[in-house]
């Protein structure tokens, strides 16, 4: 076996030691779970609201469906250390196929691999442990896929409807496929190449994604990736600034100052705006700008730039280099495996006021970021709000945010949905003004403050 | 370097005029005048003299003399002098944009115009009245100098000397003169030590200045840590309009670039990677990429129009077209309307406001008490670099009531607080016993 072929299922298996290495803690894998795990023993979709007080009962839908079954699976057979292992899964297969597509156009490895590795780098921003590490996963392999069929092997176009199936179930980001596969057959119809079965197969592959009434629409997808709510970190444009936008710069200007040196084919500049368009739009999608500049990356850089033309295309490690990486990749994972984490991380949430929560009643009113744990892990108290967003807007997230930013009616506020329990942060205008009012302090930690109406 | 195109000022003079059509109402402009009114009397303000919070502190003079020649207009016409000043300034700074392209591409005004929309469109989110409009004409002007070879290296010593007075932008024209240098001597190498001189020049003409070295502190600070809670220091969003337009000039560049057949020189790299990069970190920054982008977009764009050409216009021809432009720039200033719009500030609640020290004013209201009531020093103000951190910390925690807020109002001893009708404090501060001296729908006067 080449080196050449070895690179991919090396990339994986590092990428899969790499991103086993942390607990799980984002805040919204827990309602991700607690839906699967009703849905897995309620035998059945969950339509209707069973988490909080302010939305209770009421129909909604974040789609993603599969993806919570699937979470809560890995969570039923191996605990929090089955989320770490299907995390390391969809990273390694990111990885993987990220690998394949940047080495598909004949690319020097030594050219691509540290492309893949920054790529891969700017992806850990959506390493969480949510739905969304399908689109991780999925949005590289139809690339790697395209990519292939682009190249002669047309018969794997057969894979796509069934994969965007699958994906619609998964995460809400299979939009991002669905234009994937569009913007190849739009590259066809350009070409005069194959032109037809592109076409059919994107048909196909944006009829499967309605067949299922179970999943985020098409219309919910789209208006999302348009009118991100920028109240959400994760959605606000990327900040160049910080060590992932800087990254993210780094990809955007090389792929500027690359094409502004070799030029390039209306297939890079199909996939290109579009989904520099994306990035920019919100930061959790920076990744996928750079996935996509992989593949132009490692093909255009030896003709941009000299030095790179010196690694020549297809120079490969010795055999005894090789044998060494294959040794510490394969000691990497071993490690990484005997030293899984087995526990969730709790430090950023209020774990010390679960016990008076569950021996308290009456409405609660959460941090937003809370929402999903407590959810979780105080089932007994309904949360005001959490990280699903949707059926909160636009009235709950709008009055949330009047009660505890001290909005002119927050008192009204707190009266109408009856709040009796405020679980704040205690740098929040709100907790300063209740207990200016009288609240009591049921008990209070360095990052949490729980009151009680007197 | 040649003449610039009578199109090229034509185009100019009604963009211009259109820019005329904006109130006089930016919430910098009167602390810009008030500096600059003092530097002109001799004073130039090295030291706070407009707040009781940093009272007497260092503050930058990195912009006297653009705050100076804002005075200025102001003093020869009052505020409609202010609002002269801009549309000669965005008459130029469109003219020369135009004129850049035309440079490129000769005789072919509708590229020139493809190539320059996306840099006119983008500079009209700063057709404000503040130095950095002067700032932009600058960075504008060094575009089109660093296409002229090596005289246009020479012009951008003097240049940057002057820019460097009027606005900390000058920091990017430096950079991006330092970058042409090296990218020439790279390719140049057997000339390469002609360029120390120039670029050593280059460096020595920015610190010519009242603030000496610490101009570059003051521009390095700014740039590598953006204030992110000011609208326009923040990310580029390109759901908004100046993002969706920044965005399609991204898209412009990486499709020009791609769809090209000529590899692009060293020198146009060095020019339009750095600014994207700069361009990608602040709302504010954007327009610098479309200007940038004008020589390389209008050496690439095709020409629907190719029998559109632009004749030469000469002798009488463009005398009249250049008084055609004169005109119309002159009529618009007189025509339009050379009062501030002060529908935005707290005009009416100002009776209620105690004089001396003492009031906790908003942001944004800070550089238009200055002007509007010069008896009561401000808390905070547009200048925001003298107030950070301890001041605009204080003073966040108090308008949003964060916890503890009465201690520290109690601390700053604030008297007063002149804030916002929906601001937490304004309805907090009430039920804690402060005394409502004025109330309607734009401001709140709270008094202790």
């Amino acid at each position: 076996m080449t080196g050449r072929r070895l690179a991919p299922l090396l990339v994986a298996l590092t990428a899969f030691a790499v991103a086993v290495a942390r607990p799980p803690s984002d805040p919204d894998m827990f309602w991700h779970l607690a839906s699967g795990r009703w849905m897995v023993d309620h035998r059945d979709i969950l339509r209707l609201d069973q988490f909080s007080s302010t939305i209770d009962g009421q129909p909604y839908s974040v789609g993603e469906w599969l993806g919570e079954v699937v979470l809560y699976g890995a969570y039923a057979i191996g605990g929090w250390g089955g989320i770490v292992v299907l995390r390391g899964s969809l990273v390694a297969v990111a990885a993987f196929f990220l690998t394949r597509a940047s080495l598909a156009s004949g690319a020097s490895p030594r050219v691509a691999l540290p492309i893949v590795v920054l790529a891969l780098l700017l992806s850990t921003i959506v390493w969480t442990d949510r739905p969304h590490l399908f689109t991780l996963a999925f949005f590289p392999l139809l690339l790697d896929l395209l990519l292939r069929v682009r190249a002669g092997a047309t018969r794997w176009l057969a894979a796509v409807p069934p994969l965007l199936l699958v994906w619609t179930d998964l995460h809400g980001g299979y939009a991002l496929g669905l234009a994937l596969v569009a913007l190849f057959a739009v590259d066809a119809l350009v070409r005069r190449d194959r032109a037809r079965a592109f076409v059919v197969t994107a048909a196909a592959a944006a009829v499967v994604t309605l067949l299922d009434p179970g999943s985020l629409g098409i219309g919910a997808a789209v208006a999302h990736a348009a009118a991100p709510p920028r109240f959400i970190v994760e959605e606000l444009p990327p900040d160049v600034l910080t060590p992932a936008g800087l990254l993210f710069a780094a990809f955007v200007l090389g792929t500027i100052a690359v094409s502004m040196r070799a030029g390039g084919t209306a297939l890079d500049a199909l996939l290109l705006i579009p989904l520099l368009w994306l990035a920019l739009s919100a930061r959790r999608d920076m990744p996928y700008f750079a996935m996509a500049a992989v593949p132009y990356l490692a093909r255009e850089l030896p003709r941009a730039l000299p030095a790179a033309r010196r690694a020549g295309p297809r120079s490969g490690p010795r055999r005894g280099v090789l044998a060494g990486a294959v040794v510490g990749v394969a000691a990497m994972v071993l490690v990484s495996i005997v030293s899984l984490p087995a526990a969730v991380d709790e430090n950023a949430y209020p774990s010390g006021a679960l016990a008076a929560l569950r021996a308290g009643s009456g409405v609660l009113l959460n941090e937003y970021d809370w929402g999903g744990y407590l959810i979780w892990r105080a089932p007994e108290r309904p949360v005001f709000i959490d990280g699903r967003l949707l059926p909160y807007l636009p009235r709950v997230f709008a009055d949330w945010n009047a009660a505890v930013r001290l909005a002119p009616r927050w008192r009204d506020v707190l009266e109408r949905y009856r709040v009796t329990t405020v679980l704040l942060k205690p740098d929040r205008p709100l907790v300063g003004a209740l207990r200016e009012d009288g609240w009591r302090e049921s008990g209070s930690g360095a990052d949490w403050v729980l009151l009680t109406r007197p | 370097m040649t003449r610039v195109s009578t199109f090229a000022i034509v185009l100019g003079s009604l963009f211009g005029a259109l820019a005329s059509l904006q109130p006089i109402a930016d919430s910098d402009l009167f602390w810009h005048v008030e500096s600059g009114r003092r530097t002109l009397a001799g004073a130039l303000p090295r030291t706070d003299v407009f707040s009781w919070t940093v009272a007497g502190a260092p503050v930058f003079t990195d912009q006297w003399l653009g705050d100076a020649l804002l005075a200025a207009a102001r003093a020869v016409a009052d505020w409609r002098g202010v609002l002269a000043l801009r549309v000669v300034a965005v008459a130029v700074l469109v003219a020369v944009i135009v004129d850049t392209a035309l440079a490129i591409r000769p005789g072919r005004p509708s590229v020139a115009v493809a190539a320059a929309l996306p840099a006119i469109a983008l500079s009209r989110f700063a057709w404000t009245d503040r130095p950095e409009l002067l700032g932009l004409l600058c960075f504008a002007i060094l575009v089109r100098l660093l296409r002229s070879g090596d005289r246009g290296l020479l012009l951008a010593i003097p240049l940057l000397f002057i820019w460097a007075q009027l606005h900390g932008s000058y920091a990017l024209g430096l950079a991006l003169v330092l970058a042409a240098c090296g990218a020439r001597a790279a390719t140049e190498r057997r000339e390469r030590w002609r360029f120390v001189p120039i670029a050593s020049a280059a460096i020595v003409a920015t610190l010519l200045g009242p603030s000496g070295i610490s101009t570059w502190t003051s521009s390095g600070g700014h740039f590598l840590a953006p204030p992110r809670y000011i609208a326009e220091e923040g990310v580029p969003d390109v759901s908004t309009l100046p993002g969706a337009l920044f965005f399609v000039t991204l898209a412009l560049v990486m499709a020009a670039a791609l769809f090209s057949r000529r590899p692009a020189t060293p020198r146009d790299l060095a020019l339009l990677v750095p600014v994207a990069f700069v361009s990608l970190t602040a709302a504010r920054h954007m327009p610098l990429l479309a200007i940038a982008a004008v020589p390389f977009l209008a050496e690439r764009f095709p020409d629907p129009l190719g029998k559109w050409r632009d004749r030469r216009t000469e002798g009488i021809g463009r005398a009249v077209a250049l008084a055609a432009s004169v005109a119309i720039a002159v009529l618009a200033v007189a025509l339009a309307d050379g009062h501030v719009d002060e529908s935005g500030y707290p005009r009416a609640a100002l009776a209620a406001v105690p004089s001396g020290p003492g009031l906790l004013n908003r942001y944004e209201w800070g550089g238009w008490l200055m002007y509007a009531a010069p008896a009561t020093p401000v808390f905070i103000d547009g200048r925001l670099f003298p107030y950070v951190p301890s001041v605009l910390d204080d003073y966040g925690s108090i308008i949003n009531a964060h916890p503890g807020w009465e201690a520290v109002a109690l601390r700053r001893n604030v008297r007063a607080m002149l804030v916002r009708p929906t601001d937490a404090i304004a309805g907090r501060a009430a039920e804690r016993g402060w005394r409502i001296a004025y109330r309607d729908d734009l401001a709140v006067v709270l008094v202790r």
